[in-house]
């Protein structure tokens, strides 16, 4: 069984495809969508647990499709990926509930280091909010 | 061209001056008839006041062309600072559209690096040498990457995280990336570190990025045999740094050139001629300065960084180096 889900969101198609192989191979589960509109729609239907994100596409762009992700599904964690001088757009995202940023070009190695530990980082909070849902449960009963 | 006009505007007022004095004198002569004696202090008069309009003309010029110069520099400062910031919109668009085929070529290589591990050696006669052609291929990608960062780096002023930086371990550290390069070179580094330098709050890397640079570039001025000194002192608000090389020095006409971008003394494809222009653009938008001159004796150049002493991460600082930047 796969890690862990992962989204990739960029609009270079060859990107796409050797990371999806990549992550395949390192036992992550992952798709790929050319824009945000369509990850979005994908999101929508699916849950995943790690986005990576391009922060300059045609169409909606990456802050926009970060805040629309963030909306549906808060708990899936998001990486922004720049490939130009919008580092800005990098932090901006941050301030928006992106987990990191990454600036390309970047090798494999910094990638599943970001990639693992925003999934951690998902873990331990669906975790948190499980635990606190348990005991929300276990509470009600003794109260009545 | 200037000094010429200043020098006719000279004249001009000299006689101006001159005439407005002697003309009332000599109608005076003419009018009242004097004496001999009220000749010879009108004489006297007219003398003093061909002095003083020599030297009120002087004065005059001596700040017009004061004021001229003043304009000169202003207006290169001014084109300076135009350069810079087009400079920096170039920059960014470059990086915008080589980050993007480096990222697809790190991508690939690196999958096909991969898969090579797959493969069986006694298949693959070449096995090893295309894993270390891959090698190669990363290793350059991310060299090139790293002026596109340069790039960036220049083209926005701040990214920045302040720390608090020990300025003598920072110097220290650096000198340990660049110590082979000068055993190599059999060039000594001779460090000076004042003790109890106190720690400041800036952006540590983007400060070791310059002291780097500069060392980097004592390194190249000393060639061979030769000796770098870094020193380290304060005063009560900054800390400096001077870098000492026993190279050749800067000519002088190049003593402000050097601080623009793609200036390089160094061989096609050793120097990309950013260095120093974004080393004075990281100190001044960490609120500082730097600067270059040439020793006294003539063996070799200076360059001085000074650096706030920040007891706290001082957020304004940034602002002002982020308009200030660009120069």
């Amino acid at each position: 069984m796969a890690r862990y889900s992962v989204l990739i969101v960029d609009d270079e198609e060859d990107f796409r495809e050797i990371t999806t192989k990549q992550l395949i191979r390192r036992d992550v589960n992952c798709e790929s969508a050319p824009d945000g509109d369509s990850a979005l729609k994908m999101i929508n239907v699916q849950h995943y647990d790690v986005v990576l994100l391009d922060v300059k596409m045609p169409g909606k762009d990456g802050i926009e499709t970060l805040r629309e992700i963030k909306r549906i599904a808060p708990m899936t964690e998001v990486i922004m990926l720049t490939g130009h001088a919008t580092v800005e757009s990098g932090i901006n995202g941050i301030k928006y509930g992106a987990f990191d940023y990454l600036m390309k070009p970047m090798d494999m190695e910094p990638l599943m280091e970001k990639l693992d530990a925003a999934y951690e980082r998902k873990r331990i909070q669906q975790e948190k909010i499980e635990s606190a849902q348990s005991k929300n449960n276990l509470a009600r009963p003794t109260k009545g | 061209m200037h000094q010429e006009h200043h020098k006719k505007l000279g004249q001009l007022l000299t006689a101006a001056f001159f005439v407005c004095g002697v003309m009332p004198i000599g109608l005076m002569a003419l009018v009242s008839l004097p004496s001999s004696r009220q000749i010879a202090l009108l004489a006297l008069a007219a003398v003093g006041i061909c002095a003083a309009s020599f030297w009120l003309s002087r004065f005059f010029v001596a700040r017009f062309t004061a004021t001229d110069q003043d304009a000169i520099k202003l207006d290169e400062q001014m084109a300076h600072v135009e350069k810079m910031a087009s400079i920096g919109s170039l920059a960014a668009g470059i990086t915008h559209d080589i980050n993007n085929p480096l990222q697809m070529i790190l991508s690939h290589v690196g999958w096909m690096h991969e898969l090579l591990g797959d493969e069986d050696p006694a298949q693959v006669k070449n096995l090893e040498e295309y894993k270390n052609a891959c090698i190669g291929i990363r290793h350059h990608v991310n060299r090139a990457s790293k002026i596109t960062h340069r790039l960036l780096g220049f083209a926005r002023k701040t990214d920045g995280e302040q720390t608090s930086v020990q300025v003598n371990e920072l110097v220290e550290e650096t000198r340990s990336f660049l110590e082979k390069k000068a055993l190599y070179n059999n060039i000594e580094f001779v460090l000076q570190l004042e003790p109890g330098l106190p720690a400041t709050m800036t952006e540590g890397n983007r400060l070791q990025q310059v002291v780097l640079n500069l060392m980097d570039n004592a390194l190249d001025a000393v060639a061979q045999d030769g000796k770098v000194c870094i020193s380290t002192s304060r005063d009560d608000r900054q800390i400096r740094i001077d870098i000492i090389d026993s190279g050749p020095g800067i000519p002088a006409q190049m003593l402000t050139t050097i601080w623009n971008p793609f200036f390089t003394t160094k061989k096609k494809g050793e120097g990309t001629g950013l260095g120093l222009a974004i080393s004075r653009s990281i100190v001044q938008s960490l609120g500082g300065a730097l600067t270059a001159q040439n020793r006294s004796d003539g063996t070799g150049a200076i360059f001085t960084v000074k650096i706030p002493i920040n007891t706290v991460a001082i957020t304004s600082t940034i602002e002002t180096g982020q308009e200030n930047g660009t120069i």
